[in-house]
This record gives structure tokens, sequence and C-alpha cells, in this order.
């Protein structure tokens, strides 16, 4: 006796046979299944290809395919990570993993920066050379000791000539060590402002009464630098600021 | 049916001889998204024995079962920044590799189509040897006989079909999971997994028929 609906049944003998039929209907088609010689055979046949495809199943590629497809698969994802680094597809999370430090980095950088690029320079006051060489220090502004007046307290730029004191005896004087090597020559943007900077007390009690006023500068472009003064007697403040 | 492989029972899956214990998918998934290669290699490793035995049932073939893997852990690499970690991999992975499959199967079959090239069968070659051990040359050669004559039908049925089928019964997924993997309903796949019964039982009858009355000719 063949099957009465085999259109109907053999899809749900076929899904029956790998439980996949609904619970609903599960108790109609295995009825209908002990009923049906067709369908009972068919079930046998279907539960036999389950067991070959079951031992289909136990088969695994060998074990050398693994280590080949591991390794092409790394070699490429190398590749094209660094191909992606480089693109930037990384940049995002890369970018935040390492902005911390970044901004460690940057700011030691700026301190650097702040503590190097503005470098102290011995500087004149004046757009002439510092300090007078003896001998050519006829071209300086400041009255000659011999002639001038002591020199007046607060005269912050005017620089006198570095003559020796028979008080120190040949030990030079910073100023004329200074005016041995040569006057100094310095871009324009190194000029000093005297006028903004008031002397060091500490270093203006040098007690030098009676020689000629040095004065010695340490000037820069950034006008937080503190100037030193080397004086040797109390000085006024210059009429004309950068004599 | 489920299938007491180790490799398709479980998301945590080791590689032929792992290292050391693999850690949380989730936490590979991770790390590998970082642009961590070695968290990535590892990964693979957990998926390597799903992905390379899917594509191998699917096309039939060793050596495009080792390109489609390869494509489609490189799918998974390009898709690690899309991932929620927090999910199971293994359903993308499963569908990557599906995809994969079909694409390159629709290729190679052009190919052949172009080329008049043969289809090639031979299991002998392609699969391995049994691991049971058996020592009964007789029964192996049946049992070789009749995994050759299963793998040719399951490669003549419809890819779609075919993936239903494999995914099901030689995976042992639930009928929600291979939805899943073929981007499909719940009552397609049961829809495919049936006729795909149907289909392969019909073609293994042929094929065993064929195999009978020519037992040294290839069935066509």
């Amino acid at each position: 006796m063949s099957c009465s609906d085999p259109r109907r049944w053999q899809p749900k003998i076929a899904l029956e046979a790998g439980g996949d039929l609904p619970l609903e209907e599960r108790a109609a088609v295995s009825a209908h299944r002990e009923a049906c010689p067709d369908c009972r055979a068919l079930a046998r046949e279907l539960a036999a290809d389950r067991d070959v495809l079951a031992d289909l199943a136990a088969e695994e590629p060998r074990p050398e395919a693994f280590d080949r497809v591991r390794r092409a698969v790394m070699v490429a994802v190398r590749e094209e990570g660094a191909d992606r680094v480089r693109s930037g597809a990384f940049r995002g999370r890369r970018l935040r993993l390492a902005l911390p430090p970044l901004a460690a980095a940057l700011f030691a950088l700026a301190i650097g920066l702040a503590l190097w690029l503005p470098r102290p320079i011995l500087r004149s006051p004046s757009e002439s050379p510092a300090i007078e060489s003896p001998a050519t220090g006829g071209e300086a502004r400041a009255p000659q000791p011999a002639e001038a007046p002591p020199a007046e307290p607060g005269a912050a730029s005017v620089v006198s000539e570095a003559a020796p004191s028979p008080d120190r005896g040949t030990t030079p004087t910073p100023a004329e060590h200074l005016a041995a090597s040569g006057p100094i020559s310095e871009p324009a943007s190194n000029r000093i402002e005297p006028s903004r900077h008031e002397p060091s007390p500490a270093l203006d009690t040098v007690p030098t009464a009676g020689e000629p006023a040095i004065t010695i500068q340490i000037v820069s472009e950034d006008p937080d630098i503190v100037f030193y003064w080397l004086t040797d007697q109390p000085q006024e403040e210059p009429d004309d600021a950068t004599v | 049916m489920t299938t007491s492989n180790p490799a398709i029972a479980g998301d945590e899956v080791s590689g032929p001889a792992p290292a050391a214990p693999v850690p949380a998918t989730a936490l590979l998934v991770r790390r590998a998204a970082t642009g961590d290669h070695d968290a990535f290699e590892r990964l693979v490793r957990s998926q390597e024995r799903r992905v390379l035995a899917l594509a191998w049932r699917l096309l039939g073939d060793r050596a495009d079962a080792e390109d489609a893997a390869q494509e489609a852990f490189l799918r998974l690499y390009r898709a690690l920044g899309r991932l929620d970690p927090a999910r199971p991999v293994t359903p993308f992975l499963n569908r990557i590799t599906v995809n994969v499959c079909h694409d390159l199967g629709r290729r190679r079959t052009r190919r052949r189509e172009v080329s008049l090239e043969p289809e090639t069968d031979d299991p002998g070659q392609d699969r391995p040897a049994p691991r049971d051990g058996r020592a009964d040359p007789a029964a192996d050669a049946a049992l070789a006989e009749a995994r050759r004559l299963a793998a040719r039908a399951l490669r003549e049925l419809p890819f779609k079909q075919r993936a239903a089928l494999v995914l099901r019964e030689l995976h042992g997924l639930t009928t929600r999971e291979v939805a899943a993997a073929l981007d499909a309903t719940e009552t397609t796949v049961r829809s495919h997994v049936c006729r795909a019964r149907l289909a392969l039982r019909d073609r293994l009858a042929a094929l065993r028929s064929g195999a009978r009355a020519n037992p040294t000719k290839e069935t066509p």
C-alpha cells in the first residue's frame, strides 16, 4: 500500500527524522508513519542517511591545513594591519591610548624649550660695545674717570671705562675681563631695555667706592629674565635710557 | 542530530595544539580590535577547526576550503571594529563562512563552465583516514566509499539546502542558529532542511545504484 498523500507526508517525515517537526504535529505524523509502509521506509532511509552524514561529520581537515590557513591569515593580517595603521583605521583607538603620554611629552618639551631658548646674553645697555676695551675706549660715551664727575647713582645703562683700580692690583674685574675679550655683538632683537628692571639689591652693594662705575647686564629677548647689575657705587637713573 | 565532534560543540574551541588555554573569545575580540595580532591569532586558533570544517563540507574541496577559511578570517579581521565583544563571535563567523563559500562556489562553477574542466572528486586525497583506527580493510573501504558518495551527494545539493543541512546535521546548530547564519527565517530553514534531506536520499540512492552497476567507473 503506497502513501495516500506523499507530497503532504514526506516533508513531515523528513522533518521528523531530524527532530525539526513542530510539537503540535508530531503526534499526527507519528500516527501516519506507523500506518503507512512507504513513510516507514522513508523514515528508515532518512535515518540511515543521517548516520552517513554523522560519519562524515567525524572527519576533520588535516592538522597541517589549520597551520597553513592560520599562517596565511596572519601574514595577510599583519600586512593589512600595517596598511590600516598607516591609513588611520586604528587611529582613533591608538590616539585615545596615546593621548596621556603624548600630552606629557608635549608638556615636557614645552618646559624644555622655555628653559633653553631664551638663553641669557651678556649685553651692554647701549648700542655701542658693552664695555670698551682700553685700547678703543675713546668711543665710550661715559666721561673719563679723571675728568668726569663721579658716576651718578642709578646710571643703569651707562658703561664707564673699566680702568684698572690701584686698590685691586692686577686682578681684573669681570668688566675688565669682558673688555679684554672685545666688544660683544648681538642682534638688534637682543637689545636691552634697562629702565624696565631694577638693579639687584644684593649685587648693588659692592663696596668699591671711588672707582669708576662699571655695570654689567645680562639681557635676553625675554622681558621676564632678571637683569643682574654689578656696580661699585650707587648710580642714578640716566637721562637717556639707552646710552 | 547533534554531533559529538568537539570542534563544533561550543564557542571556546581550541585549535589542534593550543599552546595555552584560550581566554574568553570576547576578550580576544576586544584585544584584536585594538590591533593586537597575537590576540587575533589566538582567536583564529579557537575558531579555525569549525571554520575550515564548515568550508570543507560546503565546498567539498580541500584547497577551496582553505581559501574560503582564509577569506572568512580576513573578513572577520576587517569587521573587528564593528563587532560587539559582548556577543559570541561564532554566529558571525558562521555567516561569513557561508557567504564566502557561496561566493567562492559560484566563481568556481563559472570558471569550470568556461573551461569545461571536470569537477574533481577525489575523497582519497581530500579526506583524511578515519580516526577510529579500525583494522578491517573491507570495512574501511566500505566506509570510505559511503563517505565519498555522501560527500558527493551533499555537494550536488543546491547551496542553500546544502548549507542548511550541513549546519543543522553536521555542525549541530539549532534551527534558529542556522537561520542566523543563512540570514533567513526559521521557516525557510526548515524548508531547506526538509528538501535537502529528501534530495540527499534520492542522490545517494542514485549514486549507490550507479556504483553497484559500474563499480570501476565514476558515476555521473
